[in-house]
């Protein structure tokens, strides 16, 4: 997966090591070899997207794939959501919402603060790794800026 | 209405009471007037009987001054008055007849006196007779023999008891009228004094119930508004803790159905690695490719006792929070138990109970609270203060020592207890946040479930209070627990 010739890195914010790391075997088995950083709280993540001081200039000329768990210990995925819509280096980076949560004012909450898709984890592992394995084929399609 | 019925009874009361003094002053002043009217009529008789009486004696002293004046110079000039006199008693004695008739208890003889006044006139009759035929001598024997003069001296011993006895009557009825007078004025005096009495106590009874009524209304007023006051506390606390089921209801799914994820994936990817490690396995000689002798050493090296290590992880995690779930249901339903604490007491002792982490870390508690009695249940309230300097302890700034002031004010049937530190604070946008069960706020640099505030926040509703907390990020937060001072009536009127 590039952009402009260059690697997307892919930017996972899930706070449960268990699905972080369930993501990442299926993401490879889909054939995404992107490197991917993992963040397990919403803090440190927003640090490391929007820069120390959240201004979101370290961003400017980076090629970043965010995907977001919306149940975070400190604080919501959809705050987090929000800041990286709301930063001008950022809001055009796609936000794949990846989460347990599937209350549907939920879900219109996050498209309607400009997530680009909003997948809910199925209990059940086959419909979870069908679910990543679309999302490898729709990161080799997806336009990164 | 049950207020009516005294005041009823009261009125009628002071009415017949009005009623019955009125009737019995008029009756008795009729019954005075009376007496008086007739101890005056008594009176004019006995006057009437003593001027008839002292009239009729003159007419005869006169009659007699005559006839001794006519015996003694034979003028006939003195048979003038003579005359006059004796025409003039039978009216007199008519008159005496007719007051005598008018006196109740006649006792007299007026028969017997009008005799003797007939005998003398007679004897007056003769002598003025014989001395005008000329026989004076004859005439002034009559005279001298005394019987006129005995006569005379009868008639006026009669008179002056007539005269005597009207004057008693007069004495006695002048006496009696005098009394009565008093008796009327003392009566009326007496009955203006009553009626002042009982229009005082009507106007201070009809007073007493305008103000009861007045009260009344003001309190029904005031009842009124307390249960609109009421009904819509608890409608605002039935919303709250159905917002609240729900809310816990979509976090305990999320939180559960996230380990079970884990439990599902890692025992996908268990069959997967037992696939790759069989193929090697049961080979049975068949020649295997570099690739699978790899796939089943990674296998059986990194992936399998991965895969186990989460499934176990996932499961203990399960079991930690359907115990946390259990604590705080338990705790909801626990039995509270009023009794009498000094909220003092209460912080000093959880104050000493982690004073060996305080020394650790350099803090310090001021206890800004005096003795305050509460009526409350020691274990919530002990719970909830250990809880917040727990967490004051582990949320502390590295920047500056650690500083804890503990403080109570009472709000009338409330009180606050204020925990405040100095530590980290919390961003505004996460104070809701940090009462909910499973979340926790700031960076994740300390242990914990985020159980704590959750669980202080149920045990300060089951009390009948709330906690709050107003934070300035960076500077330190203040947890407000507010709590009824006597617990006893919450449990009547959530039981009521």
């Amino acid at each position: 997966m590039k952009a402009n010739g260059r690697e997307v890195t892919i930017v996972m914010i899930e706070d449960d090591e268990g699905h972080a790391r369930l993501i990442e075997k299926n993401v490879r088995r889909a054939g995404v070899h992107n490197e991917i950083v993992p963040f397990t709280n919403g803090t440190a993540a927003l640090e490391y997207i929007l820069g120390k001081d959240m201004s979101g200039t370290v961003s400017a000329d980076r090629y970043l794939l965010i995907l977001l768990d919306l149940n975070l210990p400190d604080m919501s995925g959809t705050e987090i959501l929000q800041h990286i819509k709301e930063n001008p280096f950022t809001k055009r980076l796609p936000v794949v919402i990846l989460t347990t949560t599937d209350d549907a004012r939920e879900i219109q909450r996050c498209y309607d603060l400009g997530a680009n898709v909003y997948i809910t984890k199925p209990v059940d592992y086959e419909g979870f790794a069908n679910a990543i394995r679309q999302l490898g084929l729709f990161f080799s399609v997806i336009e990164v800026p | 209405m049950t207020i009516n019925k005294p005041f009823v009874r009261n009125s009628l009361i002071m009415l017949f009471c009005g009623s019955a003094l009125l009737v019995s002053v008029v009756l008795s002043a009729i019954v005075l007037i009376a007496q008086t009217q007739e101890t005056f009529d008594k009176l004019t008789v006995a006057r009437a009987v003593r001027t008839s009486a002292s009239d009729l004696f003159s007419l005869l002293q006169d009659a007699e001054t005559g006839q001794r004046g006519f015996l003694l110079t034979a003028d006939s000039g003195f048979l003038k008055p003579y005359q006059d006199a004796v025409g003039q008693i039978a009216g007199a004695e008519g008159r005496l007849t007719r007051a005598m008739s008018e006196l109740s208890n006649r006792s007299d003889n007026t028969a017997e006196l009008y005799s003797l006044i007939n005998e003398k006139l007679r004897e007056l009759a003769s002598t003025v007779e014989a001395a005008k035929t000329g026989n004076l001598e004859a005439a002034r024997r009559t005279v001298l023999d005394g019987n006129g003069q005995e006569l005379m001296t009868k008639i006026r011993d009669r008179m002056q008891a007539i005269i005597a006895a009207s004057d008693t009557a007069i004495r006695t009825n002048v006496g009696k009228h005098a009394t009565f007078s008093d008796r009327l004025q003392f009566i009326i005096i007496a009955a203006f004094i009553a009626i002042l009495v009982v229009l005082g106590g009507a106007i201070y009874i009809i007073m007493r119930h305008v103000r009861s009524l007045t009260e009344a209304r003001r309190e029904l007023m005031k009842l009124n508004e307390e249960l609109e006051h009421r009904v819509q506390e608890r409608t605002q606390d039935v919303v709250r803790a159905n917002q609240e089921i729900q809310r816990y209801a979509y976090i305990v799914t999320h939180d559960l159905r996230a380990p079970l994820v884990n439990i599902m994936g890692f025992a996908s990817e268990l069959d997967r690695s037992i696939k790759d490690v069989s193929a090697y396995v049961l080979a049975d000689g068949e020649p295997l490719s570099q690739q699978q002798v790899l796939d089943a050493r990674m296998a059986v090296e990194q992936d399998m006792p991965e895969a186990l290590g989460f499934i176990r992880s996932s499961t203990s995690r399960m079991d930690g929070l359907i115990n946390a779930i259990l604590k705080i249901s338990r705790d909801g339903r626990r039995q509270l138990k009023p009794e009498s604490i000094d909220v003092r007491e209460i912080a000093a002792n959880c104050v000493a109970s982690q004073q060996h982490r305080l020394d650790e870390v350099g803090g310090e508690v001021e206890l800004a609270l005096s003795s305050m009695k509460l009526f409350s249940d020691r274990m919530s309230i002990e719970q909830i203060l250990a809880n917040l300097v727990d967490n004051a302890v582990k949320y502390r700034s590295t920047e500056r020592p650690l500083r804890i002031k503990i403080e109570a004010i009472r709000r009338g049937r409330l009180v606050d207890i204020i925990v405040e530190d100095n530590g980290r604070g919390i961003e505004a946008d996460d104070l809701e946040r940090v009462f909910e069960l499973f979340r926790r706020a700031g960076p994740q640099d300390q242990v914990g479930e985020g159980i704590g505030l959750a669980h202080v926040r149920s045990l300060a509703r089951n009390l009948g209070g709330d906690i709050d907390v107003r934070s300035v990020p960076g500077k330190g937060s203040a947890f407000i627990l507010t709590t009824p001072t006597d617990l006893t009536q919450v449990l009547r009127s959530l039981s009521a």
